[in-house]
């Protein structure tokens, strides 16, 4: 798996180029999000809109890349029906800054979560 | 199911017959528990129109079920047998698996518990989601260790 990583507006978007983010694929994203989003202090989105799986060790992975930035915050972007009930039923979804679309992602400030 | 006069022809318990019905083998290893995944839910999707929750539940709990046979019931190791009976159901679907790994930890499964998403961020939970998702989604599941064999009994529901 490998993140594609954009910067639009002033906002770092990684991509997974992936359908699915389980136990397979999970190990891979931790290291790629640390080397995307090292040099940066900006707002970090990630576009989920391809993703059509995720399991406990892709959510996992997604706490990872949080802790990775250390305070700031770690915003989602297009969640599937199968992610998003993964993220529901566990809570994690207030863990996150949540958008409906990357559109809506770029477009908001990044302070109101959806 | 006991019925008080005659059997009512009506009751649905007498059309409780499985949509689909079916038994799958597959071997821990590289892409193989994510294929097997993949095909059962295109059997699934095929079979249940209109059914999404029920087939999303099945994807999440079968991929937290499978995944942990391969890494703790055999520790990670290729070629462990899995075998996985399935019936669906309109509004369920029961599934058995058996494997030949390491027995779960005190002969029980492990607690349902949702790890703790509250406090700072650094303390945040990266796993124990897995038994959580399928506690949750396929409640009160059943194991057995008979011999040398695992058996894992358990009814998604279309939540």
């Amino acid at each position: 798996m490998n993140l594609r990583k954009d910067i639009t507006n002033g906002v770092l978007v990684l991509t997974p180029d992936s359908e699915r983010i389980d136990a397979a694929s999970a190990i891979y994203l931790k290291d790629q999000f640390r080397d995307a989003t090292a040099a940066t202090d900006c707002r970090v989105v990630i576009d989920l809109a391809e993703v059509n799986f995720m399991d406990s060790s892709g959510l996992g992975a997604m706490v990872s890349a949080l802790k990775l930035l250390k305070g700031r915050k770690l915003e989602l972007a297009g969640l599937t029906p199968v992610v998003e009930k993964v993220f529901k039923l566990t809570r994690m979804d207030q863990v996150f800054i949540i958008h409906p679309d990357l559109n809506s992602a770029l477009s908001g400030t990044g302070a109101d979560a959806a | 199911m006991q019925h008080e006069g005659p059997i009512n022809q009506a009751d649905p318990a007498f059309f409780d017959t499985p949509v689909l019905q079916d038994s799958f083998q597959c071997a821990t290893g590289g892409q193989n528990i994510r294929n097997l995944l993949t095909t059962i839910i295109g059997q699934i999707d095929a079979r249940c129109h209109g059914a999404d929750d029920l087939a999303r539940n099945a994807e999440i709990v079968l991929a937290e079920v499978l995944n942990n046979i391969e890494e703790h019931g055999y520790e990670g190791r290729a070629g462990g047998q899995i075998k996985l009976d399935l019936k669906v159901f309109d509004d369920r679907i029961t599934v058995q698996t058996t494997d030949f790994g390491q027995p779960m930890p005190g002969l029980q499964l492990p607690v349902q518990s949702l790890p703790d998403a509250n406090g700072a961020c650094e303390d945040l939970p990266e796993g124990g989601f897995g038994w959580f998702l399928i506690h949750t989604l396929a409640p009160e599941p059943d194991y057995k260790r008979r011999g040398r064999t695992n058996i894992l009994n358990f009814t998604i529901r279309n939540l």
